[in-house]
């Protein structure tokens, strides 16, 4: 019995470390802005008004950061593209390179393998002038594919990492069978074997996509209007504002936050899953 | 039964699927990660400053010594470890206590289990912001925290004053504890998968044995996740030799130089100094720092046996 109870009051203390500080900001959010000089916990008067300033631009052009604010819904979408973008391209080079190392034995596999660890230790300072000059070089500064290109490299070792852990959990005997049906290995990888390993793929998916779209210092260097600039590129330019009210930051901030928390939410079970399983494994 | 051989392919085409396989990747990392690697050094070993663009000439390992020479260097590296130690150390602990309490089952498991993503689904630059909030003048922990230095100065009739984030250790250990936070729920997935593969039985011998619970977990748990714990610790030093984002929302660096990390003092020496040679030598001895200590954890991960070459 007082184990049961101490083991509740262990799992309040856990929800709310997890969720107190996010809530505080979802709850400030709603506030007009004289409740939070109060230091409240909850909103006294809820309003939506925070939220309008994203959404009514002409209504509320003369608000402080509504030059900041009325350039949100474009971000979003430069956001949206870049992760789909870097997802996708983890996706197809992840999972053929995860296959030859996961299921064709061949010479250099182990070196390849320390290829992918150690580009994944490379800290993005450690090359952002460099990258900085080759976009620049290019022609691609402000354009989202010098930030999909940052993007993929940064998660793709992950990705290859955690697939291959993945596909290595699948029988064997699921390809001998497609291959004694004269399936070529091209073949078994797209019809047998992605199929199987699809919750994976869904993992490392999401994973990638969440990882771009809350990636800073590549987006804040390549881009420079709103062209290209991602949510998170904007929403760092409240921190140089200092007459924006914390009630719309925080609105902004749910707004950035929110398409990842639905996704970590759905793909929930997956993720810890996926991550989890081929980490350790 | 005969042994089906993989692929009928000839043996000189057999090692040719696979490295065309790995082509995309290859290509995309070498791109832009090898090769930026390797201008990055070579332009480290320049004078290079963008104020003057005429003057760009060779002068060897200067501006590592000009480095290793300034107090702003030393200054933002001890941070960087400070920094990276206790968060490293934090990230474990929490997370450990998140996922042995996510093994047991009760009711509710599933909602804690769904609410530990909600750290890690934050953008780093908003989790910054977020915490200006929360520790602001109006924040609400930042409530808590005048509350409890003032329980404590009357407790212990002292005289503390607290300044909030204008104070050079708040600011650092706040930016520690912010970074903390989001970085617990990948930890906690790791150990919660460790933690489930362990084998049942142990516990159930263990039991029967009689042994406590606290030996239970000194005795088998901890074991049975070394490796977990490794390659946590492996993402989380590589993590808080990064942090950038963070800091960038959060504190800019200040109060004073309280939170120069060294990802920071990088980025400064580029962008505000426009030293493109030493901002160069800068990241050259971040990556020999954190490359350092992979291959540390990497040989104790060898050692125990736990990785196969």
């Amino acid at each position: 019995m007082w184990r049961r109870a101490a083991l509740y009051i262990y799992a309040l203390v856990a929800v709310i470390y997890l969720t107190l500080p996010f809530a505080w900001v979802a709850a400030v959010s709603f506030m007009p802005e004289r409740e939070v000089t109060q230091q409240r916990w909850w909103p006294e008067e809820p309003t939506v008004g925070n939220y309008s300033l994203y959404f009514d631009v002409e209504g509320r052009s003369a608000d402080v950061g509504a030059a900041i604010a009325r350039q949100f819904p474009r971000a979003i979408f430069n956001s949206l593209i870049i992760g789909t973008a870097v997802m996708l391209l983890n996706l197809t080079c992840g999972s053929l390179a995860a296959y030859a190392l996961a299921r064709l034995p061949f010479r250099g596999n182990l070196l390849l393998l320390l290829f992918y660890l150690g580009s994944r230790s490379v800290p993005g300072v450690a090359i952002m002038i460099p990258m900085y000059l080759l976009m620049r070089s290019y022609g691609l500064l402000d354009t989202h594919l010098s930030v999909i290109l940052s993007h993929t490299t940064f998660t793709l070792p992950f990705t290859i990492w955690i697939l291959k852990g993945y596909f290595q959990t699948v029988p064997l005997d699921l390809e001998r069978a497609a291959r004694v049906d004269g399936c070529t290995p091209l073949g078994a990888l797209v019809r047998v074997f992605l199929p199987v390993t699809t919750p994976g793929l869904v993992a490392v998916g999401i994973f990638a996509f969440i990882a771009s779209w809350g990636e800073f210092l590549f987006a804040l260097l390549f881009t420079t209007t709103i062209a290209s600039r991602p949510v998170t590129v904007l929403a760092s330019d409240f921190a140089q504002e200092l007459q924006v009210p914390f009630t719309v930051i925080a609105a902004g901030g749910v707004l950035v936050i929110l398409l990842p928390l639905v996704l970590s939410f759905i793909f929930q079970r997956l993720i810890i899953q996926g991550i989890g399983g081929s980490v350790t494994g | 039964m005969t042994v089906i051989k993989p692929f009928h392919l000839m043996a000189r085409t057999r090692d040719v699927l696979p490295l065309l396989l790995n082509l995309p990747a290859v290509i995309l990392l070498l791109a832009f990660i090898a090769y930026p690697i390797g201008i990055s050094f070579w332009m480290s070993l320049h004078r290079y400053n963008l104020r003057r663009p005429d003057q760009v000439y060779f002068h060897g390992l200067e501006n590592y010594a000009n480095i290793l020479a300034s107090s702003e260097f030393w200054n933002a590296l001890w941070i960087s470890l400070y920094f990276t130690f206790m968060a490293v150390l934090l990230v474990i602990v929490i997370a450990m206590a998140i996922a042995l309490l996510l093994h047991e089952s009760f009711r509710g498991r599933g909602v804690v289990r769904a609410l530990l993503l909600i750290p890690w689904a934050i953008p780093g630059v908003v989790n910054g912001l977020m915490w200006v909030g929360l520790l602001g003048d109006y924040g609400a922990f930042n409530a808590m925290l005048e509350d409890s230095v003032a329980a404590i100065n009357y407790l212990f009739g002292i005289n503390i004053v607290y300044t909030g984030m204008a104070s050079p250790f708040v600011a650092l250990n706040a930016a520690i504890g912010a970074h903390v936070w989001r970085s617990v729920p990948f930890a906690c997935i790791i150990f919660l998968a460790a933690i489930q593969a362990i084998p049942t039985e142990q516990y159930r011998a263990a039991r029967v044995d009689g042994a406590t619970s606290w030996n239970r977990f000194r005795f088998i748990t901890l074991p049975w996740l070394y490796h977990a714990v490794l390659v946590v610790a492996i993402f989380e030093t590589m993590n808080g030799f990064r942090a950038f984002d963070l800091i960038y929302a959060l504190t800019g660096g200040g109060p004073g130089d309280a939170t120069h990390v060294i990802a920071w003092q990088t980025y400064k020496e580029a962008f505000a100094r426009l030293d493109f040679g030493g901002a160069n030598a800068y990241s050259y001895l971040i990556t020999l720092i954190t490359m350092t200590l992979a291959i540390i954890y990497i040989r104790l991960l060898y050692r125990r046996g736990l990785v196969q070459g």
